[in-house]
């Protein structure tokens, strides 16, 4: 049942894992919105910022340096493949999560020679996405 | 004879021997009873009168004969005034040949009904040498009627054999009997006369034969009685030039077959195959045959007789030569002809390039059109995806991200949130559903299908208010219920019309008019706006909107069509189809 429980919270002898920082991108505001609050809800993971298209995504990105980013695809402005790019030629280690309704192999395959670490399909369950999160804040 | 030209030729214009009068309405077809039964009477009087005739003793057979002979001629009148409408001329000039002919015959019956003398040569052979050329013009006059150039080479050719034709009987025949006798008497000129009448009427009776598609019985039956005739008139002038003429009774059956045969023709049933063919760029074997035999064969006898050792008779050498020039001379207008018929085919040809040109060119159009109703079709399908994936799609989502939210808040125990974001969750899942609704009304309305146009069209009024409340939309009229590709495409066209409004016209008020009457359905939209340039078409897609372009052809397609006025106080649309396409169809296909 809670899977998201923090294991370092039963053991109050390992040093506290800071929360996971994420930049979420996506043009769709109740979206954003939704999913900003699950996240902030669910532990150890804190949403640092929003973006609404493209380059606001990039901007945000390299200032403000999030653990993760989930980019949607789609967007105005600047789609999500060419922002990741963007963010990418400056910031190597930046870690890109597509997060897309989109779920053709080409997309995928094109985004993760893009450099993205990982793509999630929007018609999965959130916790697939919530776990994804997690693990890259284990390490 | 007269030529027993079958009664009902083809009426049609092309070539037949019927005359087309263009003023007269349809002629009264014979009725079949009608015409059966007069050249039933026909033949009944004919075969009567000479069983009775053959059975009698001379004055009585005489009487007989007349009798005879005046029923046959009744009947023709008859059949000429029931059946030969519009060709009484030709028919009558037949008509009264052969009625010469019989006047002649009573008066050498009875001398004492005429006044003059009646011994042959007198009268009576004028009368019956009239009916002759009387018959010969009544058939020229029919064959000039139908086509008059297939009357002048008829005519060509007929001179041609009459010409040949005498000149043979003549040497052959007749020449050494008139040298044995006395030509100058009258009685001598007169019993020559008889055969060349004959063949004068043989001839033309045979040209029109030649020229007939279909060889109607009367006529068949006239041709072989005059060529019986000829031949007993040939003897018979043979007898008389020796002196030894008698009546010959045989002679008299030929003359009632002939006089039978024109009573029953112009009552002969109309054979609607029966034409007159026109030179068709071919002369025939017959044809040509008669044509080489006219040119060569006088030259020929002029040699023959060079060779026994006469000396040719000069008029046989000037009738040669002039027969040979004729025969040239139909060879030339054969000639003549044959061109024509070259450049007609040529023509033809052409004009079967340009129809396959632009039969070419309208399958291109056509091909054009379907792909062009393919990318449409493509572009739907891409506006419908992307609606779907642009709102209800991301909004589940949502609503999958909250109850994932829903499930953590749980977890902690904290319901107060967790209460509040189910609902937030409900709201947006009505939301939704809301907007899948109209997305599937906007592809295709129920309503439309359920009360029909009028009620869609207000249903689109309200929802049109709904989302701009500056612009008033008023719906008048009723058209009841149309064909569904009718309705669908009216709606679809009015909401493009209403799109335009909504875009461009800044109006405050639109007004949707429908009207129905018998066979047209007419919906008018007019508008309160600026106005625009009707001449400036928009492009047929754009953006999922087809424009005023696409409203034209998509009217058109129903076979209907659009008028445009627009001025700065206002612009009106005003659409009419007809409620039954299929009859239009043919609009359709020019409208292109």
């Amino acid at each position: 049942m809670s899977q998201h429980n923090d294991p370092s919270a039963s053991n109050p002898n390992r040093p506290v894992t800071p929360d996971l920082r994420v930049l979420i991108a996506d043009d769709v505001d109740v979206l954003r919105t939704v999913l900003t609050e699950l996240l902030n809800a669910t532990e150890g993971i804190e949403v640092c910022a929003h973006a609404a298209d493209g380059d606001e995504a990039v901007d945000l990105a390299l200032a403000t340096r999030p653990d993760a980013i989930l980019m949607d695809l789609k967007m105005p402005r600047k789609d999500g493949i060419t922002a990741a790019k963007e963010i990418l030629s400056a910031w190597p280690e930046a870690k890109i999560i597509i997060n897309s309704a989109f779920a053709d192999k080409a997309l995928i395959q094109s985004a993760l020679d893009a450099g993205v670490i990982g793509y999630q399909t929007k018609d999965r369950r959130p916790t697939e996405l919530i776990d994804l999160l997690l693990q890259l804040r284990q390490g | 004879m007269t030529a027993a030209t079958d009664a009902a030729f083809d009426m049609r214009p092309t070539h037949s021997i019927s005359p087309a009068e263009p003023g007269r309405q349809a002629r009264r077809t014979p009725s079949e009873s009608r015409t059966t039964q007069l050249i039933a009477a026909c033949v009944a009087v004919s075969v009567i009168g000479s069983g009775l005739y053959y059975s009698s003793e001379p004055p009585i057979a005489g009487r007989v004969w007349e009798t005879t002979i005046g029923s046959l001629l009744i009947l023709m009148m008859i059949g000429i005034v029931a059946f030969q409408g519009g060709r009484r001329a030709p028919w009558l000039a037949i008509w009264a040949g052969l009625s010469s002919a019989f006047v002649g015959g009573l008066l050498a019956a009875h001398p004492a009904l005429s006044p003059i003398n009646t011994e042959s040569p007198s009268i009576v052979d004028v009368l019956r040498l009239m009916n002759y050329p009387l018959g010969a013009l009544g058939v020229l006059i029919l064959m000039f009627r139908a086509d008059r150039r297939v009357g002048w080479r008829a005519s060509l050719e007929s001179a041609l054999l009459i010409g040949s034709g005498a000149a043979v009987i003549w040497t052959t025949f007749l020449q050494p009997l008139a040298a044995e006798s006395d030509l100058s008497t009258a009685a001598g000129r007169v019993a020559v006369a008889y055969p060349l009448a004959d063949l004068l009427l043989l001839a033309v009776l045979v040209v029109l034969v030649m020229h007939l598609d279909n060889r109607p019985g009367p006529l068949l039956l006239v041709v072989a009685a005059l060529t019986g005739n000829l031949a007993a008139d040939v003897a018979f002038g043979a007898q008389s030039l020796r002196g030894e003429a008698t009546p010959g009774t045989f002679i008299d059956i030929g003359w009632l077959l002939c006089f039978a045969a024109f009573a029953a023709a112009p009552s002969w049933p109309a054979s609607p195959q029966t034409r007159l063919v026109a030179d068709d760029g071919r002369l025939g074997v017959v044809r040509l045959s008669l044509l080489i035999a006219g040119a060569i064969l006088v030259p020929a006898i002029a040699v023959a007789q060079t060779l026994s050792g006469r000396s040719p008779d000069s008029y046989l050498l000037v009738s040669g030569l002039a027969l040979s020039a004729l025969a040239l001379g139909r060879l030339a207008v054969f000639n003549h002809d044959l061109d024509r018929g070259r450049a007609h085919a040529t023509q033809l040809a052409s004009d079967l390039a340009d129809n396959n040109a632009k039969l070419r060119q309208s399958r291109l159009e056509q091909r054009q059109l379907l792909d062009r109703v393919h990318t449409l079709i493509e572009q739907e399908r891409t506006k419908i995806a992307t609606e779907i994936h642009d709102r209800p799609l991301q909004n589940l989502v949502s609503v999958g991200y909250q109850l994932q939210h829903l499930t953590v808040l749980l977890d902690r125990g904290d319901t107060d949130a967790a209460t509040d974001i189910a609902e937030r969750a409900s709201t947006q899942l009505a939301a939704q559903l809301g907007e899948l609704r109209d997305l599937m009304t906007d592809i295709r309305p129920p309503v439309l299908d359920a009360s029909g146009l009028t009620g869609a069209l207000a249903d689109r009024a309200a929802a049109v208010e709904a989302d701009h409340p500056e612009l008033s939309v008023i719906v008048r009229g009723d058209c009841g219920r149309l064909d569904t590709d009718l309705e669908t495409a009216l709606y679809r066209i009015t909401n493009e019309a209403l799109a335009n409004v909504i875009r461009h016209s800044q109006a405050t008020t639109a007004t949707l008019t429908l009207c129905r009457n018998e066979d047209h359905v007419t919906l008018t939209c007019a508008d309160d706006g600026i106005g625009f340039d009707p001449q400036s078409v928009d492009g047929f897609v754009s953006q999922g909107h087809f424009g005023i372009a696409g409203i034209r052809e998509r009217i058109e397609l129903l076979a209907g069509a659009v008028t445009i006025a627009s001025a700065p106080s206002g612009t009106t649309l005003v659409l009419t189809a007809p409620i039954d396409r299929s009859a239009n169809a043919n609009r359709t296909a020019t409208t292109q």
